[in-house]
C-alpha cells in the first residue's frame, strides 16, 4: 500500500464498474498486482472503485475477460491538476509572478539604519553608504560581501574607528563606533591673575606665572595675584598665568522673616469639573452641581489624545477644586532665626562661584518687631577669587 | 497423503517453536476495531461482495462478513481492510 500522497502524485481515478462479475475482476486485479481501493457496491450490476492512473490501462484486458464496463466518475491527483492548470495559465502566471515579487521585494533594502553615531552626522554616513550602494530601494541581492562594504565604508568615513554592516531582513544596519578624539587644550594667551573681590588670601597655588601675594595678605578687587610676566625685570616674558587662589571673603547680609505663616490645609472635600477640549476650546461636560465649597485650590490635569509622538488637539481636562482652610501659624523665635540663617547662607552661596564654602558665620544683630524677626549676619566664606586678565603687549616696548 | 503429513508436521513445528497459528497454518488473522473497521489477513480471494455481505475464500473454508454499507477500503492479495458497520462474522466450513 502506497502512501496517500504518492497516489495523489501519480494520479488516480474513481471509476464505476458495470457488470455481474465484479468479484472476479477484483481477484484478477489482485493477481496482476493492480492496486484498487475504496471498493463499494451499489447493487448487483454496479460497483465503484479507485484505481491508479497507470493501472487503469492495465485493467482493460481484465474487463474484457469479465465482461465488465467502466465509466470514469472523477479524476484526482497531480497529472489532472497539470492539465487543469494548462487551461488556467493566467492563474499559474499570477502565482509565479507572486513568487517572483515576493522574492524580489524581500530582497530590497527597505530601510537603512545608522546606530552609534554621536559626532558624525547620520546624513553623512547615509551619503557614504549610498556611494557604496546601500540605499533604500536597492536590491540587497547584488550587494557585495559585508566585509568588503565595511572596509569601503571605513575608508570613506575616517572619523569612525570601526564600522559594522549587516542586513537584518530588509533593513540595512550600519553600526558606527566613533574615534574618541582627545579634546584640544585651549591655548591661552598671556594673562595675569587678579582678584575678583576684596579678600584675605586663604590659600594660593600657582601653576604658571609669578606669585605676587602670600596667604593672609589682604587684597583689594583688581589686585595682581599671579603675574604673567616672568624672567628679568628689564626683559620680561609674557606667559599665561594660572593658578588657584582661595580668598576669605566677608559678607554682611540682612534678612527679615515673618513669624506669622499662612498655611492651607485640605479638608478632603472636593468638587470635580470635567471639560472637553477641542482645538483650544473648553466645553464643560461634568460638574454642574452646586458648588458647596467656598475656599479652594485648583488642581488641573489634562489628558490629550495622542498616538506615539503625535498630539491631537482633542482631549479632556479634569479640574479638581480641593476645599481648604487657611490657618495662621505663629512660629517660635528660634525657628524664625533658623530659617533666616538658612536663607542668608543660601543667599551667600548663590553669590559665590561653585566650589566655595562657608567658613564661619556670626549673628551680628537680631531683633523682633511686629511679629517679624530681623537678623544681620556676618559670614566668612572661602571662595575662588582668581580672575583672568589678558596682558596687552604694547608694540615697541 | 502428502498434504496430511505436511499439515501434521506444521502442527508439531508450531507447538515446538511456539509460533502463532496464522503463520504456520495459513489461518486468517482478523483484527476488528469496534464495528467500523475490520482487517483480515491470509484470505485467498473475494467470492462475493455487496454492501451487505462480503464472502472471502480462505485456505480452508470461507469467511462471511455481514454488515451495512460495507466498503473495501483497501485490498491486497492476502489482506483486506473493510469499513462500514459489521454486524456478524461467520466461518463456513
Amino acid at each position: 500500500m502506497q502512501h496517500r500522497w504518492i497516489k495523489w502524485f501519480n494520479g488516480y481515478l474513481v471509476i464505476m464498474i458495470k457488470g455481474k462479475r465484479v468479484e472476479r475482476l477484483i481477484n484478477l486485479a489482485l493477481h496482476k498486482k493492480i492496486e484498487i481501493w475504496q471498493i463499494s457496491r451499489f447493487d448487483e450490476q454496479r460497483g465503484r472503485m479507485s484505481i491508479q492512473l497507470i493501472d487503469f490501462f492495465r485493467l482493460k484486458p481484465l474487463l474484457k475477460e469479465t465482461g465488465c464496463r467502466t465509466r470514469i466518475i472523477s479524476k484526482h491527483g497531480f497529472p489532472f491538476l497539470l492539465t487543469k492548470l494548462r487551461k488556467r495559465y493566467a492563474f499559474v502566471g499570477g502565482f509565479l509572478a507572486f513568487l517572483c515579487m515576493l522574492f524580489v521585494l524581500s530582497n530590497v533594502i527597505w530601510s537603512v539604519e545608522v546606530v552609534g553615531t554621536e559626532k558624525i552626522p547620520k546624513s553623512q554616513v547615509l551619503e557614504m553608504a549610498k556611494q557604496v550602494g546601500i540605499q533604500e530601494g536597492k536590491l540587497s541581492l547584488f550587494l557585495d560581501d559585508p566585509d568588503k562594504i565595511k572596509a569601503r565604508l571605513m575608508e570613506k568615513i575616517p572619523d569612525a574607528s570601526w564600522i559594522g554592516f549587516r542586513m537584518n531582513g530588509t533593513k540595512a544596519e550600519i553600526r558606527v563606533v566613533e574615534k574618541i578624539i582627545p579634546e584640544e587644550k585651549q591655548v591661552l594667551g598671556p594673562q595675569h591673575i587678579v582678584a575678583k573681590k576684596s579678600a584675605v588670601i586663604h590659600d594660593i597655588f600657582t601653576t604658571h606665572g609669578k606669585q605676587m601675594v602670600r596667604p593672609n595678605d589682604f587684597v583689594k578687587k583688581g589686585d595682581l595675584l599671579i603675574s604673567g610676566l616672568i624672567g628679568k625685570e628689564e626683559s620680561p616674558v609674557a606667559v599665561a598665568a594660572k593658578g588657584v587662589v582661595e580668598g576669605e571673603v566677608w559678607y554682611e547680609t540682612e534678612a527679615v522673616i515673618p513669624r506669622l505663616k499662612k498655611q492651607a490645609i485640605y479638608t478632603g472635600e472636593k468638587h470635580r469639573n470635567i471639560y472637553l477640549r477641542l482645538w483650544g476650546y473648553e466645553l464643560k461636560i461634568w460638574g454642574f452641581g452646586e458648588l458647596a465649597i467656598s475656599k479652594y485650590e485648583i488642581e488641573e490635569e489634562n489628558h490629550m489624545l495622542h498616538w506615539r509622538d503625535k498630539q491631537f488637539p482633542v482631549g479632556i481636562k479634569v479640574e479638581d477644586l480641593l476645599e481648604c482652610e487657611f490657618k495662621q501659624i505663629k512660629i517660635s523665635t528660634e525657628e524664625a532665626v533658623a530659617t533666616a540663617k538658612e536663607a542668608v547662607k543660601q543667599d551667600v552661596l548663590a553669590k559665590m562661584k561653585t566650589g566655595g564654602y562657608i567658613k564661619e558665620e556670626k549673628v551680628l544683630h537680631q531683633r523682633e518687631e511686629n511679629d517679624k524677626v530681623y537678623i544681620k549676619m556676618h559670614i566668612i566664606a572661602i571662595e575662588d577669587i582668581a580672575l583672568e586678565k589678558p596682558i596687552i603687549i604694547q608694540q615697541g616696548d | 497423503m502428502k498434504n496430511i503429513w505436511g499439515r501434521h508436521l506444521r502442527k508439531i513445528a508450531a507447538k515446538i517453536l511456539d509460533l502463532p497459528a496464522d503463520v504456520t497454518m495459513e489461518m486468517p488473522r482478523i483484527t476488528m476495531i469496534g464495528q467500523i473497521h475490520m482487517y483480515i489477513e491470509n484470505h485467498r480471494g473475494v467470492l462475493q461482495f455487496s454492501d451487505k455481505e462480503l464472502r472471502l475464500l480462505l485456505t480452508k473454508g470461507q469467511l462471511l462478513v455481514r454488515g451495512e454499507k460495507l466498503v473495501i477500503r483497501a485490498i491486497l492479495s492476502e489482506e483486506v481492510l473493510i469499513e462500514g458497520k459489521v454486524s456478524g462474522v461467520q466461518f463456513i466450513e
